[in-house]
């Protein structure tokens, strides 16, 4: 499972010893509001990640910032897969899968749809 | 802080400040105001697995300044308080602690509603009143309030109010151990 947005942002403040209020005055935002982030019971824009991986000094570059992007991407969608357990290429396969999802046209979605069918089908 | 009573285990005074001062001890706090937010946020998560702070707006919380729900594992605060206990403020910062004291003795017992046909709630059973004497007891360790010349000087060192402080302070010379200070 993908961690969700919220959780790892908490642990990246804590981690860094940082309090919601001064976080949230970083931000720009209200303490109340950081907290309902964390919380997952408000979904965050693009652009406030971003802020967000950037006030806690984190690499655009780094597998933390990947994760952290990928983490928002979920907590939006409510779309989990279960990777934990399974091979790299899986794993591979699933973050790519989540990435281009939003971009896929219809004619691409048949396609995988169809190749998702055949492999069903085999299994039988 | 304020609301319904719970009807609790009963804990004498002593009892209560006995916790308090073991999570001073615990936590070898060596110096007078508590960091409460500080222990909030960084140690309590570490010493209950998956407890967590959270801060609530007004239109969440209304007329309640905290709560402790022990099914969710949470303290939350309202915003305003948890803006003021960072910056130190008296009142505030004994809210959070009255919460703090619900979740370290109240936590894990079961609930009774106490009906008022049975009169009224002894304090040493009364939730409330355990929690405001865990506040004052851990915000104003008896070791230190008892070097204290008045009130200002309580205030002062300890960031609590003035009320909260002479209600200590009566406390302690009930007790006979320091002069009512003024």
């Amino acid at each position: 499972m993908f961690t969700e947005f919220g959780k790892l942002l908490r642990k990246a403040r804590i981690d860094r010893g940082l309090l919601l209020k001064e976080m949230a005055e970083g931000l720009g935002v209200s303490s109340a509001y950081l907290s309902a982030v964390e919380t997952g019971k408000k979904s965050v824009s693009d652009e406030l990640a971003r802020k967000a991986a950037s006030y806690l000094g984190i690499d655009p570059n780094s597998s933390d910032f990947a994760e952290l992007e990928d983490a928002v991407q979920v907590s939006r969608g409510q779309v989990a897969i279960e990777v934990k357990g399974l091979s790299q290429r899986h794993q591979e396969t699933a973050l790519a899968f989540a990435r281009q999802f939003g971009e896929m046209q219809p004619p691409e979605l048949d396609k995988l749809l169809a190749l998702l069918q055949k492999i069903k089908k085999q299994e039988k | 802080m304020s609301g319904p009573s719970c009807e609790v285990p009963p804990r004498s005074q002593d009892n209560v400040f006995g916790v308090a001062m073991g999570v001073r001890q615990q936590l070898n706090i060596q110096y007078d105001a508590f960091p409460i937010a500080q222990v909030l946020e960084f140690v309590m998560p570490l010493a209950f697995l998956g407890f967590g702070l959270e801060v609530g707006d007004f239109h969440q919380m209304g007329n309640n300044h905290g709560l402790t729900i022990p099914a969710e594992n949470i303290i939350r605060l309202r915003e305003d308080v948890y803006d003021g206990m960072v910056d130190g403020k008296g009142r505030d910062r004994f809210t959070a602690a009255h919460e703090l004291g619900h979740y370290l003795m109240h936590r894990d017992i079961p609930i009774q509603f106490h009906r008022a046909e049975n009169g009224q709630l002894k304090p040493f059973r009364d939730s409330e009143w355990q929690a405001n004497r865990f506040a004052g007891g851990l915000l104003m360790p008896t070791d230190r309030m008892v070097q204290c010349k008045s009130l200002a000087e309580v205030v002062e060192r300890f960031q609590v109010t003035r009320d909260a402080a002479s209600v200590h302070n009566s406390i302690l010379a009930k007790k006979g151990l320091m002069r009512i200070l003024s």
